[in-house]
């Protein structure tokens, strides 16, 4: 079993090792059969896990305290899930233009066996190394393009999220100066006597700290939507959909271990910061890449929010809503960037009538549009819905929630004026056969509420198919569009006008001092609010 | 407390302020490898000590030091050095096609 969990982490790299190294244009091919084997074993895996329960494993049978720990349980199957999908689908969508690209298929298989290696490890310093590996093969990925805008996004990325890393080091450090090992399931049986003291309590302001980076929260956003507009868009899609909640992974792994409950208040109005900051951003943009890269903060916020609550329903609702970004986010970006690479200009003013010029790109932004604003029996209501039920007591959270609801209606209202209109464009454009597949399928799964999480039963699951129905289904319909009304109305009244104060919200834009300032005043507020606790 | 621990903490701290307020791509990057180094110094220098041998085979000594932070924070390094000379390579890129390496030059510029 162990063989097969490594090779989860190995095949992809041999892979593409052997693509570069042969440079041969047949067997790029492979990539697609590399990718198979990687599916079967990923299946197999959590076929045992199914049938067995969570298991894991070190690696040549060293003691647990040295050794190097693989795992697997249900948090790490359901993200290689969301893994595989997205993979596939990035490779269908790159394949037509890129087949014969060999550095391309290198890296993005080296990124795949890597991200795996990330899901599946119990050592905090094998994490860190992971994320460090993820970050550079993704920043080669963002300055794919080889221009300008990529290469100066890409090395904000890369310094800012090394920085991150660097206090994820510092935590890694301290934590095993109070307990000497680093392994995670010994650190859980360890944690009870060493809770209290104040140097475990700094080491977990770290984690958070770092793992808040990686997941774009409010003051440290500012690496993620200038990277997503400057990559190609699959490698979007992976950053957004996968990516982004590497660091939502590590911080549910850690706040699991740590089990502190004090920074429950901290982390549910930082998400509510987020996601107000990340809509209000959003709506905004003109840029149709920046507008579904300030939705990934807004919507990681959300799922933030969900996560701080500690409640079973708050928690589940969290994850059901962090699965299904994943896909909507993907096709939405996929989508986009087929429109922008048709249209040749990625501004929403100048697209019009996408409907009428590439109707299967369309219907599948549409779908990933009525998903993201939460319309029932599509995937993204399932989440929504559940996060916000979960609270309906806090009058406060509810209607801000509500709020960012409503923003996201209005900008993706501005989004889909690009289906209608009259189309400049003279020559009817050829969508690849594999781009439309690719839509298809994340569409699909889109409609039928990809892995849904039996809420009712405790530790179980399915691969349910239905999307989630409650019995409220005719209200949430009339809630919908009723907003949808209030939403056309302000994005008429206010948003199209273009005032001044839009003008100026659409060209602010944090410099790269400021983010560090605004790091380390994150980790300034949470120690803060930590002590006040503790006093 | 230690002195070498708040001369550590004293040079992190540096790195961080450096990182906060540098306008340079090549300050920003070396301001990286100084956090970092001075990390690195921090664990090393804790689980230092004079009395006791390095951990390799013939052992002169009774006691030897704990070979775990030793093994980790070479593999930071060897991260380190692949992260600084990917910053290095884009910092030549950016300067290319931008003709400047100053943070807000570089933002303020349209493409």
């Amino acid at each position: 079993m162990l063989t097969l969990m490594l090779l989860t982490i190995l095949v992809p790299f041999l892979g593409a090792v052997i693509i570069y190294f042969f440079k041969n244009r047949t067997l790029n091919r492979s990539i697609f059969f590399i990718q198979g084997i990687e599916t079967g074993l990923v299946i197999y895996l959590i076929r045992r896990f199914l049938i067995y329960g969570p298991y894991h494993f070190v690696i040549g049978g060293w003691q647990q305290q040295i050794g190097i720990e693989l795992g697997i349980d249900r948090l790490t199957v359901l993200f290689m899930l969301l893994t595989l999908i997205l993979w596939w689908a990035s490779i269908f969508y790159m394949w037509p233009q890129r087949h014969s690209d060999v550095k391309h298929l290198f890296f993005m298989l080296v990124l795949e066996g890597m991200f795996m290696g990330f899901l599946q490890s119990r050592d905090l310093f094998n994490m860190f190394l992971f994320i460090e590996v993820i970050t550079m093969i993704s920043t080669i990925l963002i300055t794919y393009q080889k221009n300008g805008t990529s290469v100066k996004a890409g090395i904000y990325y890369l310094l800012f999220n090394n920085l991150g890393m660097l206090i994820f080091l510092l935590g890694v450090i301290l934590v095993y100066i109070a307990t000497g090992t680093l392994n995670m399931y010994q650190l859980d049986s360890l944690m009870s006597s060493v809770k209290g003291q104040s140097i475990m309590q700094l080491a977990y302001v770290f984690f958070v700290t770092a793992m808040g980076v990686k997941a774009a929260f409010f003051p440290v956003y500012n690496w993620l939507p200038t990277a997503h507009a400057a990559a190609p868009s699959h490698i979007s899609a992976l950053l957004s959909g996968l990516l982004v909640k590497s660091g939502i992974y590590g911080f549910m792994r850690i706040t699991d271990m740590f089990g502190y409950e004090m920074f429950n208040t901290y982390f549910l109005w930082v998400g509510i910061i987020t996601s107000i900051g990340g809509v209000c951003f959003a709506m905004v943009q003109k840029d149709i890449k920046l507008i579904l890269g300030y939705h990934t903060i807004s919507q990681v916020g959300l799922i933030f929010t969900a996560l701080s609550v500690p409640d079973y329903l708050a928690q589940e609702a969290g994850l059901i809503h962090l699965l299904n970004h994943g896909i909507f986010k993907g096709l939405l970006f996929i989508g986009a960037g087929i429109t922008a690479r048709i249209y040749g200009t990625r501004s929403v003013d100048k697209i019009r009538g996408v409907l009428k010029k590439a109707p299967i790109i369309s219907i599948g932004l549409i779908i990933g549009s009525l998903a993201i604003t939460g319309f029932p029996l599509f995937n993204g209501y399932a989440g929504k819905h559940l996060i916000m039920e979960s609270f309906k007591e806090q009058h406060l959270v509810y209607w801000v929630l509500t709020f960012v609801n409503l923003g996201t209606m209005i900008s993706f209202i501005k989004l889909s004026a690009i289906h209608f209109g009259e189309s400049t464009m003279r020559s009817s454009p050829v969508v690849s056969k594999f781009i439309k597949i690719s839509v298809l399928v994340l569409s699909l799964l889109c409609i039928t509420s990809f892995p849904f999480l039996r809420v009712s039963s405790i530790n179980q699951w399915t691969l349910s198919s239905l999307a989630y129905i409650p019995h409220t289904i005719m209200v949430d319909i009339i809630k919908y569009f009723l907003m949808m009304e209030i939403g056309y109305g302000v994005y008429i009244g206010i948003i199209r006008k273009d005032p001044k104060l839009i003008k100026a919200m659409r060209s602010f834009n944090l410099s790269f001092e400021n983010s560090n300032l605004m790091l380390m005043f994150f980790i300034f507020t949470m120690i803060v609010f930590g002590t006040q606790l503790i006093l | 407390m230690d002195r070498s621990i708040i001369l550590c903490t004293l040079v992190m701290s540096l790195g961080f302020f450096g990182m906060a307020t540098s306008k340079n791509i090549i300050k920003s990057i070396i301001c990286l490898n100084v956090t970092q180094t001075a990390i690195i110094l921090f664990l090393l220098h804790l689980f230092h000590n004079s009395d006791s041998d390095i951990p390799m085979m013939p052992f002169l000594k009774e006691r030897f030091t704990d070979p775990l932070p030793q093994a980790l924070m070479i593999t930071t390094i060897v991260i380190g050095s692949a992260v600084t000379s990917l910053a290095l390579l884009m910092s030549i890129k950016v300067f290319h096609y931008y003709g400047t390496l100053n943070w807000s030059e570089l933002f303020s510029k349209d493409d």
